[in-house]
């Protein structure tokens, strides 16, 4: 369970979120979750949780985010750091309905009191930054499930996260527009640094994305190590999966899931 | 079909419809009927008979005072419907002790309190409009309550994530969200409302579309009977459309629905 360090020359950035010996257990019959979890992310980096559906994964995030139901037992530390804003990109895009595009990217300026006109000044580069200047005063119920989730990401951004947690956004996208949006973090993260705990069942998007992969066990979840990713940069979704450095790693890290998956090799922890 | 063929074919219906019944009545061809008009009128005598009735000034003084009991009562029950059902959405205990209770009211058929309701609030006006409040209040109570219990429990994560204060919570999602509940609400609210006025006119009243009715059955005036029902129908059918016009207007974030 030994975290792999990245390389040491520089001084040593400070850990936004901390998890040390983390573990959940949740509901009446005592499920254990999460054990032993131990993962770091610190600023300006894209750390990729990656794992069997099941294993716990929406489960740190939701710990993080303080949405875990008030049953859960919760043991060791988790740790944010001090006045980080956490941003939030769930699976389902979870847009106000009734809210023109617009009016959903301005929520996160809304809810931090900015005025009407520092709003509109904070969601138009966004949304023009996704790429939906046109479709500005259109309800979410036109837009097609890609345009939503990048309208949630607009969203995420305007509310100026200093970590940003995204749990699956893509996993419902059509794989044209999964990777279109990949390719857009990729791009957003070439101008402007984010800090992103990133959770995926979907290996190859945790190699794309992550400059950390954390592989998670089967229930109950555990980080069975972390794999730096040192693939070129400035990456391109759509490129990166036919190089050799990354079938190589795509190899490595499957090998480690299918083991953690096999049921008849999971020893009860 | 086109949005015209679809208007078109209601029209050769209603049509059709309408010269059968003139015809029934033996006031297409004379001679030739069915049935004693005396029983089933004729649209040509309703139609004259609405003249009359409008010219002498009686039915429009009718329909108005019909119209006010009825948006009283909806007017009256909307609020406290609101009320009633954002506090026992967002308040479990009342929920859980009340909830039985309402549904009890809810059940009792209003044709059977309508007497009670004259015998407290006497002939005039008042038992109507609380009539047409207690079928409109159990209508928009329960939509409200249901817009809160089934407000999208990840919208409310991501705004919580977004540290979103309780005031913050109900504003921007609370609010907007049952309120399209109580919009969807609104057109049978419309005709509830219209409905309580008249089964209050029915049971005891000196003006009101519902007691012409009453009182041209009771004097055997069959043409009369008609207009008045004839009216009911171009009224209720006028509102719902306003309604509907209404609630595609301030519902328009939503996707089209087809009815």
């Amino acid at each position: 369970m030994s975290e792999v360090t990245i390389s040491a020359q520089q001084a040593k950035p400070a850990a936004l979120i901390e998890a040390r010996d983390f573990s959940v257990i949740l509901g009446a019959n005592r499920l254990v979750a999460l054990k032993g979890v131990n993962l770091t992310v610190e600023a300006g980096e894209i750390v990729v949780l990656v794992g069997p559906s099941g294993c716990g994964k929406t489960t740190f995030l939701n710990s993080l985010c303080g949405l875990l139901p008030p049953s859960a037992e919760l043991s060791g530390s988790l740790t944010v750091a001090k006045d980080v804003r956490l941003g939030y990109m769930p699976q389902k895009d979870a847009l106000l309905p009734w809210r023109t595009v617009l009016g959903n990217v301005e929520v996160g300026p809304e809810l931090r009191g900015l005025s009407k006109a520092d709003r509109l000044a904070k969601a138009e580069p966004l949304i023009e930054l996704v790429g939906l200047s046109q479709f500005r005063n259109h309800y979410p119920h036109e837009l097609s499930g890609g345009m939503r989730q990048r309208v949630s990401l607009a969203r995420t951004l305007a509310y100026e996260p200093d970590v940003i947690l995204m749990d699956e956004p893509f996993a419902a996208l059509d794989a044209f527009n999964r990777t279109a949006l990949q390719e857009e973090i990729l791009r957003i993260n070439d101008k402007t640094r984010l800090t992103v705990l990133f959770i995926t069942h979907d290996l190859s998007e945790a190699l794309v994305l992550g400059r950390r992969v954390a592989v998670m066990s089967n229930r109950p979840g555990r980080i069975v190590d972390i794999y730096p990713v040192d693939l070129p940069e400035p990456r391109s979704a759509a490129k990166l999966r036919g190089t050799d450095a990354f079938l190589l790693l795509f190899q490595k890290l499957w090998n480690v899931l299918m083991e953690e998956s096999d049921p008849t090799k999971r020893g009860e922890a | 079909m086109t949005r015209t063929q679809v208007i078109v074919g209601r029209l050769l219906l209603l049509c059709a419809c309408l010269l059968f019944w003139e015809f029934a009545a033996g006031d297409l061809i004379s001679g030739v009927r069915l049935v004693d008009p005396f029983f089933i009128s004729s649209p040509s005598r309703i139609v004259l008979d609405l003249h009359k009735g409008f010219s002498d000034g009686i039915l429009l003084k009718d329909v108005g005072i019909t119209l006010f009991e009825a948006f009283a009562g909806l007017a009256i029950g909307m609020v406290t419907g609101v009320a009633a059902g954002l506090a026992f959405g967002m308040w479990r205990p009342l929920e859980l002790i009340a909830e039985p209770f309402m549904a009890a009211f809810n059940a009792l058929p209003r044709p059977a309190i309508a007497p009670l309701t004259v015998l407290w609030l006497g002939i005039g006006l008042a038992s109507k409009v609380l009539l047409a409040w207690s079928l409109v209040f159990f209508l928009v109570f329960y939509n409200t309550y249901l817009g809160v219990k089934t407000i999208d429990q990840d919208i409310v994560n991501a705004m919580r994530v977004m540290r979103a204060t309780p005031a913050q919570l109900i504003r921007i999602v609370v609010f907007p969200s049952v309120f399209s509940w109580i919009f969807a609400a609104l057109r049978l609210s419309v005709s509830y409302a219209l409905i309580g006025a008249i089964i209050g006119e029915f049971v005891g009243a000196t003006a009101g579309i519902g007691y012409q009715l009453i009182a041209a059955e009771g004097l055997l005036q069959t043409d009369r009977v008609y207009s008045a029902l004839v009216l009911v129908g171009i009224i209720a059918v006028l509102l719902t459309t306003l309604a509907k016009m209404l609630e595609n207007r301030i519902l328009k974030w939503r996707p089209p629905v087809s009815v």
